[in-house]
């Protein structure tokens, strides 16, 4: 019998770099493989391939016994190929049912059977965990988890053999990554096979058969997950042995910079909480929890109906963003592409956008003097950028995200509110953002993180504030911070 | 896989210009055009005229730039001009006022037609565009109001006669006045704080409002030059006819956007620069002295003028200049 996919010596070129280099990747049916690798490895040019969105310069590509001939996303969605893109595709104008069968809608006498339609739908969204919202509401009006999980039910429409998920717990919570697992599970007994692509090592090993690792454009290796450990999967991924991923930290905490009493949402009810200076304190909550809410309201990015702020002990108001940055708030958010840069801009701009004054006389700007202190932040934080005014647009992940730490940091801000702050990057830029924020305490600065990366949090928060239903339920210290204490928890408390 | 390979400067430089300079290789297309089907084109007398008329639109789309950085249109300018036109008349005629006080008064009811407009985007929420017609209405309608729907001759006014038709150097006084505004707002543009919030709001509103910039300021402020220079244009307007006319720009109304657009401003916001709507403004006059000169009526004028925003924008478009394909 032979394998659901085989793709056989793929090299791929671009200019200049050699993306893929004589690649192999075997799938059988009901087996997820986990695809792993740093940021440029070339796991995304090896699965455009596969979609038909790259030509490869050499290699074959078989889908259960065909042979891909042409590299159109057509002809590959044809074969029975299904991909989750790490950015969410869903027409938010539009409702579930119509999101999933978009271009594919049952007509009636010419018109839209919408009876049918939702009928349809409700049943795809069962499978994925949706049964709980009515076909009909539109795509805008649910959360981010909801929209991924839309993804992965338009995907199942389509009645896929092989589907690559990039990054599918991204936007998940503990307990919604979960039910994916229970999704992945179901659809690999149904006979799938499931490319999975995640930074995160720990669900690898929850949920994938076997694992295969790549690095600089080749495969490195692929082993049975089972007799594989997290070390060494690290190890073979950055080619170098990470003896800790994660910062130990050992440092002064000094007085409260900012303390928040009573804040109220629309989902918050009279939140209070404070941070010292020197101390990393995370709010942890699942989606929905308001922990994300709490963090935005702080810099008024959010609209809240009241609260009280204290800096220094003194109150103050804050109500929009520039309130915030005027009292020394810095927010770097979760959704870096879209609310932390401009990405036709150069790195330049970016880091000094919210900084100017610091370069300006009379109101003109020294543009040499900014162009040193562009310099100064790129080398500080190890920023790869060819120039300083490249496109934030063609950086990684990594290198974006200290963009946006640098455009902060330039700024007279004392109290960082960080969210999701490694979110999608990959593990050696996940350690240098993890030191940088160390250095940030040591340096005097307050931070708040809100992450949905339970590791994450356990490894380097010196204070967890839990959230449920817009309420805090609890606060850990030390060694009270584990995973049973803030999952029990942020479900609801003593049970 | 970071390329370190050293970039060149100068193909950043065209790659980023690129509307810009494909705007100048047409434009000396269109020059080698007017040459060859008039001999009255390269005559100084025929240049003096194509840079008294590019200052009309020239200064207005200096402050339109800056106000459609922000994304959307503005179509409210030419209204302004006609409707500040005429209140500049009434002042100067009927109310006897100082040139000066009347000049300065024109500037604020530029600012307040400018503030009505930020107000309608920024409190009201509603779209630029429609939200510029708005005003656009208004000031069409209360032109035509104010002296009963009939134009003011100004009269022998000095300094009116010397802004419509006096030379500095042997260049028309007008086209200096649009210069030194070129230079002003390129300036502002490249060198203030201001400038680089405009470029922001426009790239990214959200990412700008969460990077501390406060868009209502922003917006207000970019709102209230492109009315206040579509205000000040009124005088070189009133200077060059010796009268304010309820119709001026009648018809006009996107004028000034099509020359910015065709000078590489993204109508999403964010993208584009001052030089190229200067080049815009020009080819559009360069265009229509030509056609004058060949004695081709108006309305074929104004069919060129939507074929060569199609092609220009078009081609920018396919080329991948204009942003997102999908």
């Amino acid at each position: 019998m032979s394998a659901l996919l085989e793709m056989k010596q793929i090299t791929v070129r671009f200019p200049g770099v050699l993306a893929n280099d004589n690649v192999d990747l075997d799938l059988e049916a009901g087996e997820v493989l986990a695809l792993v690798g740093e940021n440029g490895a070339g796991k995304s040019t090896l699965i455009k391939v596969l979609a038909g969105e790259n030509v490869p310069e050499t290699g074959t590509v078989t889908v259960d016994g065909t042979v891909m001939d042409t590299f159109t996303p057509s002809v590959s969605e044809s074969l029975g190929v299904a991909v989750i893109h790490q950015e969410l595709n869903s027409i938010l104008q539009l409702s579930i049912a119509e999101n999933i069968f978009v271009g594919n809608l049952p007509l009636k006498h010419g018109f839209v059977d919408y009876k049918k339609l939702y009928a349809d739908s409700l049943a795809i969204q069962r499978r994925v965990g949706l049964g709980h919202l009515h076909p009909s509401l539109k795509a805008l009006n649910m959360t981010v988890a909801e929209r991924q999980l839309l993804e992965l039910a338009k995907v199942v429409s389509k009645e896929a053999k092989i589907i690559i998920m990039d990054e599918p717990t991204a936007t998940l919570n503990t307990s919604e990554t979960e039910a994916l697992f229970k999704i992945i599970k179901d659809l690999k007994a149904e006979g799938k096979g499931i490319i999975y692509i995640s930074h995160k090592l720990d669900e690898i090993f929850a949920v994938c058969d076997k694992v295969m690792i790549m690095r600089d454009g080749k495969k490195i290796s692929q082993e049975e997950v089972k007799s594989i450990t997290r070390d060494e999967i690290v190890t073979q991924m950055v080619g170098r042995h990470i003896e800790d991923m994660y910062p130990v930290h050992e440092r002064p905490i000094g007085d409260v910079v900012l303390e928040v009493k009573n804040l109220r949402t629309k989902l918050l009810k009279d939140v209070s909480f404070k941070v010292r200076k020197g101390e990393i304190l995370a709010l942890y909550g699942l989606i929905g929890s308001g922990s994300d809410e709490a963090l935005r309201a702080i810099f008024g990015a959010d609209k809240f109906e009241s609260a009280e702020f204290y800096m220094d002990g003194e109150p103050i108001k804050i109500n929009k963003t520039y309130d915030a940055m005027a009292h020394g708030i810095a927010y770097i958010p979760s959704e870096r592409k879209s609310e932390g840069l401009f990405l036709q801009k150069g790195v330049d701009y970016n880091v000094t956008i919210s900084s100017l004054g610091a370069f300006s006389k009379h109101g003109v700007l020294d543009l040499k003097k900014e162009t040193s202190l562009v310099t100064e932040w790129i080398d500080r934080f190890r920023i790869m950028t060819p120039e300083t005014d490249t496109k934030a647009d063609s950086l990684s992940g990594g290198n974006q995200q200290k963009v946006v730490l640098a455009k902060w940091l330039s700024t007279d801000a004392r109290v960082l509110l960080l969210h999701e702050p490694t979110r999608g990057i990959d593990v050696g830029a996940k350690v240098e953002i993890y030191n940088l924020m160390e250095k940030f305490c040591e340096d005097g600065y307050a931070v708040i993180m809100v992450s949905s990366d339970m590791p994450e949090v356990l490894a380097i928060a010196d204070r967890v504030n839990t959230f449920y239903e817009g309420r805090i339920t609890g606060e850990f210290t030390g060694s009270e911070i584990n995973m049973d204490n803030l999952l029990r928890y942020a479900i609801g408390g003593e049970v | 896989m970071e390329n370190m390979q050293q970039p060149n400067k100068w193909k950043a430089f065209l790659q980023n210009n690129s509307s810009q300079i494909s705007l100048i290789f047409a434009m000396l297309l269109l020059i080698a055009v007017g040459g060859v089907t008039s001999e009255f084109f390269f005559q100084w007398k025929n240049w003096k005229s194509i840079m008294t008329g590019v200052s009309i639109v020239g200064t207005m789309s200096a402050g339109l730039t800056v106000s459609m950085l922000l994304g959307g249109l503005d179509v409210s300018q030419y209204a302004i001009l006609a409707f500040s036109g005429m209140m500049f008349a009434i002042m100067l005629v009927w109310w006897k006022f100082n040139f000066w006080l009347a000049v300065l008064l024109v500037a604020v009811l530029g600012v307040i037609l400018g503030l009505i407009n930020a107000f309608t985007v920024c409190v009201m929420h509603v779209e630029p565009m429609v939200a510029t017609m708005g005003t656009q209405f208004i000031a069409r309608g209360l032109a035509f109001i104010v002296t009963d729907a009939a134009n003011q001759r100004v009269g022998e006014i000095p300094e009116v006669l010397f802004i419509g038709t006096g030379n500095i150097l042997g260049i028309p006084f007008c086209f200096w006045v649009m210069a030194i505004v070129y230079v002003l707002i390129y300036f502002m543009l490249k060198y203030t704080k201001f400038g680089r919030d405009c470029y922001a709001v426009g790239a990214n509103s959200r990412a700008a409002y969460l990077s501390g910039i406060n868009l209502t300021s922003v917006r207000t402020r970019a709102y209230i030059f492109s009315a206040l220079l579509a205000s000040m244009t009124t005088i070189l307007y009133v200077g060059q006819i010796g009268s304010a006319l309820v119709a001026a720009g009648n018809g006009l109304d996107l004028d000034a956007s099509t020359a910015v657009i065709l000078g590489g401003l993204s109508v999403a916001g964010g993208k584009g620069n001052v030089v190229g709507s200067f080049l815009g403004c020009l080819f559009l006059t360069i265009l229509n002295n030509i056609f004058s000169l060949n004695g081709v009526t108006q309305y074929w004028q104004t069919v060129s003028k939507g074929i060569v925003l199609i092609i220009a924008v078009g081609i920018d478009s396919i080329r991948g200049g204009g942003g997102e394909q999908y």
